[in-house]
């Protein structure tokens, strides 16, 4: 049987030493291309930076308006750290992706809320500028939630006094899904539907700062219907929502006022709409008045 | 049980400053003389009794605590020894304070209250270290859970005086109390918490803080 194999051409077990194996006496350089390329010739593969060249530098620039000493706690990024952030995959599980959005100063902030309660101009639109942050509406939604929590359990404490009282919080969830929801729902919303029936280029991030500094009055509103008079919570229900109204009207009006006076319009209904059914909301299913027992 | 000198013990009761905490690089070969003196230390809690080891964690406990209780002295010690963060602390005065209101609450639901001190406490402490992070800050997530929940000992100390000794006195009394702890624990945290961002940004560090506390201590007042 040995043999007949050996005739067929097999080397068989015993005749070649190395069993099939690469004959040692072949040069190396033969199979140089047969290597697997570990990484010494591999073409680069470069990660696009995840922000627009642009924006890094007005970003940069932001910060070095802060007139920060040499040697502080710098917001500016080194070259390396540019490099790294642009080099790694999963940029948006860093919180240093979203840095960005959150690019505002304790001034600025505090500006921009004095603007939101002032209805009449587009101070604040000008105000934020090219600098939209998500700071703003994000907290304020959030204390929004935490005031009417508050007032609702502080309204009931004052109605049945200290040994009736019993806490009530199974208005929280409700509130909480709606006042995210619509925080940022609505200028999703509306961005898709101005980009889509008309020719304007409002970004999001602009609408929903918009719309997240025009809650301040909300806020204020909603800590005033803590007090249990009833003619007194609807005098806020009303001066707040003429406040949140106006603000979103002349600020949201300068870019509408471009490009699609029609659909200004009915922009504009529509938001008055959502922003009364979101004040019923909160007036009649949260803050309204218990009878004394 | 050997012994070790002094300073290498107030090292351990204090923790060590180096935020690593990887594991001493120990060669068999070479044997244990070769580690440095502080990498034997390691090794040897592995062999010492339980008992030393919780005496000490509650010793790391209680300075971290004392630090905390008197703001604003000795800052940049301060700064140095709780970047050594734990968690034990921040459990054990959330479980009080929870405990201690929902024994107080005047409500037939005490375990709903429970939960929700509970996880107000450390969503709240996630969501306000995260905004320092966003923020710009240069400080990790854990340090800042770390300080927020040390500084929630004087809630808790108002929590308990609360329901021990002061449930039928004048509402304006309880006010009282509770907003001296309130602004003694913010007073506390904005300390730590405005240390890391820029100057510019302080307020808005430290708003969340405030929030998070004035939920707490309406919490304990009504």
């Amino acid at each position: 049987m040995a043999q007949e194999l050996q005739e067929m051409g097999f080397s068989g077990f015993g005749s070649n030493p190395n069993y099939g194996a690469i004959d040692t006496n072949e040069k190396q350089e033969d199979f140089n291309d047969l290597k697997i390329n570990l990484g010494q010739n591999q073409p680069e593969y470069e990660y696009k930076k995840t922000e627009p060249p642009d924006q890094e530098e007005q970003r940069m620039t932001v910060s070095s308006n802060n007139n920060d000493e040499p040697g502080d706690q710098q917001q500016q990024l080194t070259q390396a750290q540019i490099d790294q952030r642009a080099n790694r995959c999963c940029n948006g599980v860093h919180p240093d992706y979203y840095q960005r959005y959150f690019d505002v100063t304790t001034q600025d902030v505090l500006q921009r809320i004095t603007f939101s309660l002032v209805p009449m101009n587009n101070k604040l639109e000008q105000a934020i500028g090219e600098n939209p942050d998500f700071y703003g509406p994000f907290w304020i939604y959030t204390t929004l939630i935490f005031l009417l929590a508050f007032a609702e359990n502080l309204h009931n404490y004052i109605a049945v006094g200290y040994e009736n009282f019993e806490y009530d919080f199974k208005n929280f969830p409700p509130s909480l899904t709606i006042v995210y929801g619509i925080g940022f729902g609505a200028p999703l919303l509306l961005c898709t539907v101005m980009k889509y029936l008309s020719d304007i280029e409002m970004k999001y991030k602009a609408i929903t700062c918009i719309y997240g500094y025009s809650f301040t009055s909300l806020c204020i509103c909603v800590t005033l219907c803590a007090a249990p008079v009833d003619i007194l919570q609807w005098i806020a229900v009303v001066a707040a929502l003429a406040v949140n109204i106006g603000v979103l009207f002349f600020n949201l009006s300068a870019e509408l006022n471009k490009n699609a006076p029609r659909l200004k319009w009915v922009l504009v209904i529509g938001i008055c709409i959502l922003q009364i059914v979101l004040m019923m909301v909160f007036k009649l299913k949260f803050l309204h008045m218990i009878k004394t027992k | 049980m050997t012994d070790y000198p002094k300073e290498l013990d107030q090292k351990i009761v204090l923790g060590n400053t180096n935020t690593g905490r990887s594991n001493p690089s120990y060669d068999p070969e070479k044997g244990r003389e070769s580690l440095a003196k502080e990498e034997q230390e390691k090794f040897d809690t592995l062999t010492e009794p339980v008992c030393e080891t919780i005496k000490r964690d509650l010793l790391m406990i209680w300075v971290k605590l004392t630090y905390v209780m008197v703001p604003r002295t000795m800052i940049k010690e301060k700064a140095k020894q709780l970047r050594d963060w734990d968690l034990w602390g921040p459990l054990v005065l959330c479980l009080l304070l929870s405990l201690c209101l929902s024994f107080s609450a005047n409500t037939d639901d005490g375990t709903l209250v429970f939960q929700i001190v509970f996880i107000i406490v450390w969503a709240g402490a996630a969501i306000v270290a995260i905004n320092g992070q966003l923020l710009g800050g240069n400080i990790s997530f854990f340090q800042s859970v770390c300080v927020l929940g040390y500084c929630l000992f004087p809630l808790t100390v108002a929590a308990f005086v609360n329901m021990m000794f002061l449930q039928f006195v004048y509402f304006f009394i309880r006010v009282i109390v509770v907003g001296v702890a309130f602004i003694w624990s913010s007073y506390s945290s904005v300390g730590f918490i405005a240390e890391m961002v820029v100057p510019e940004k302080k307020g808005l560090a430290a708003f969340p803080v405030f929030l998070f506390y004035l939920f707490l201590s309406w919490f304990i007042l009504l």
